[in-house]
């Protein structure tokens, strides 16, 4: 359907109004939500990914594109809670305990409500008891853990004990990013998956649900 | 001697370039309008909101050594154990850009203004390095009475979390420099509040005490390579 070429290409273009005003529009003429949100949304945000993977163009033309679709999104999400749509899965992600670092954990969450996750962002200087209770509360599929420093790093190692003992470690996935952080760490503590980036983030996950 | 200095932002505002590579873009891109002025306007926000401020306090060699060992950690040999024994003068700095800056990247992404948050909190990483680069640069000049021939000397900046300095060596320079001073402190996990914060020992003698092979064993997980760009720097000089 045009409607949904025309919200994918604005949302390409960074047009957050552009997207609004056809969300709307598409909400009015009846369309299902669920489809607004594959075809229209969700495959325009696929189309930035791919683009900005294959370095034809850059993280600020992303983030215009991001901020477009929660634009739509925005008129979405009241429907979605009312009709129940399904999201390929929700992720909770946050920043370690003792860390401030905001930015990279922003992208990823960003990049993976992009790709049609849900992400509960619980912000910085998380603890542990947030982390597993939140991942509980809203039956979340994984945590996201995300460290700028060698030391507070290790504090990832405290959510997933706290998730042993919560029985919910293997359940609820753990993928850890962010500077210091490495594959042979994320094995080394027991993290399901490791992720560079954004991108790589979205594909890891994406991976898992599809498997699942 | 334990000083505070006022930064100019002038004198610390990054360039395009810097801030454009801190996100992946290079210089050969030509960017878009609206990218250009996401850019112009994160500068804009940069000389309106930063708050550089600096600490800086000579150290003798004795007491660095002190500090260098901290609560233990650093791992086997490493380049700074091995620079500072050469140097003649050392100081413990640190320097901040302030709250106000960190506060406004939040307000971008809490508004899903995304790419304007990134582009100034690129600005801010590259503005704290030059605030830690105009420290260096002001003790190198005041060096220069103290010595005959200034230009056989060299003064580079090494922080924890470094080149082998183990990150926790956070802990005995803040005791000795208090940065609290200029409003910069030290969480239990070592991280510093600002986060746009950068801390650090500048060591000042002879050029070569500063060239290293980059094949100490701290060298092995280390992907920055901004090590052998500072000692090919210190060699053009
Ligand atoms: C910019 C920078 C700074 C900035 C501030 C950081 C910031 N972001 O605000 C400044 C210049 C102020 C700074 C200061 C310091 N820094 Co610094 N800094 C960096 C640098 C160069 C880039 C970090 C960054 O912001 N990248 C951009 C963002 C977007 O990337 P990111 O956070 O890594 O996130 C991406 C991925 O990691 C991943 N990711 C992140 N989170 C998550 C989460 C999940 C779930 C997933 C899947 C993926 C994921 O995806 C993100 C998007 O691509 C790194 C080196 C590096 N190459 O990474 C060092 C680095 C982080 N810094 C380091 C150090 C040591 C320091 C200082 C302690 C130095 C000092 N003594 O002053 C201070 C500490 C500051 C403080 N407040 O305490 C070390 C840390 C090593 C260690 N031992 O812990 C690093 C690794 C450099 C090194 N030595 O190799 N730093």
């Amino acid at each position: 359907m045009e409607i949904f070429n025309q919200i994918a290409e604005s949302l390409q273009k960074g047009d957050h109004e552009k997207v609004a005003i056809l969300t709307r529009k598409a909400l009015d003429d009846k369309i299902a939500v669920q489809q607004i949100l594959d075809d229209g949304l969700i495959a325009g945000m696929n189309v930035v990914g791919e683009d900005f993977k294959h370095h034809r163009i850059f993280l600020p033309s992303v983030l215009l594109a991001a901020r477009a679709m929660y634009a739509g999104m925005d008129l979405l999400k009241p429907l979605m809670i009312k009709e129940d749509v399904r999201t390929i899965g929700k992720v909770v992600i946050g920043t370690i305990k003792g860390d401030l670092h905001d930015i990279g954990k922003n992208l990823v969450g960003i990049m993976l409500k992009g790709a049609g996750f849900e992400v509960i962002d619980l912000g910085n200087d998380v603890p542990p008891e947030k982390f597993v209770q939140t991942a509980k509360d809203d039956n979340a599929d994984a945590i996201g853990l995300s460290a700028l420093l060698t030391t507070t790093m290790t504090g990832m190692k405290d959510v997933i004990d706290l998730m042993k003992s919560e029985d919910i470690y293997g359940k609820v996935k753990v993928i850890i990013g962010g500077a210091p952080v490495s594959r042979e760490f994320a094995e080394q503590i027991g993290a399901d998956f490791y992720a560079f980036d954004g991108m790589n983030a979205v594909e890891t996950l994406k991976a898992y649900v599809k498997d699942r | 001697m334990t000083e505070i200095i006022r930064i100019k932002i002038e004198d610390i505002i990054p360039e395009q370039k810097e801030v454009l590579l801190n996100q992946g873009i290079t210089s050969d891109v030509v960017l878009e309008d609206k990218i250009q002025n996401i850019l112009d306007q994160a500068m804009k926000e940069f000389r309106s909101l930063a708050e550089p401020s600096g600490i800086i306090k000579d150290i003798p060699k004795e007491d660095f050594a002190r500090i260098y060992i901290g609560e233990g950690m650093n791992e086997g040999p490493t380049p700074v154990a091995d620079v500072y024994p050469g140097a003649d003068y050392l100081a413990l700095f640190a320097v901040t850009l302030g709250e106000r800056i960190s506060d406004r990247i939040n307000h971008c992404f809490k508004t899903n203004l995304f790419a304007e948050g990134c582009m100034l909190d690129a600005a801010a990483s590259a503005g704290a390095d030059h605030g830690a680069e105009i420290l260096q640069r002001r003790y190198e000049k005041q060096l220069s009475d103290k010595y005959d021939d200034i230009s056989k000397i060299g003064a580079l900046r090494y922080s924890p979390g470094y080149c082998g300095w183990h990150i926790s060596g956070q802990k005995k320079l803040f005791e000795s420099l208090e940065p609290e001073k200029i409003g910069i402190t030290l969480r239990e996990t070592y991280l510093m509040d600002p986060l746009k914060s950068v801390s650090g020992v500048i060591i000042a003698g002879p050029k070569e005490i500063h060239q290293f092979e980059n094949n100490y064993p701290c060298c092995e997980e280390c992907d920055d390579q901004s090590c052998l760009d500072r000692m090919q720097a210190l060699k053009n000089e």
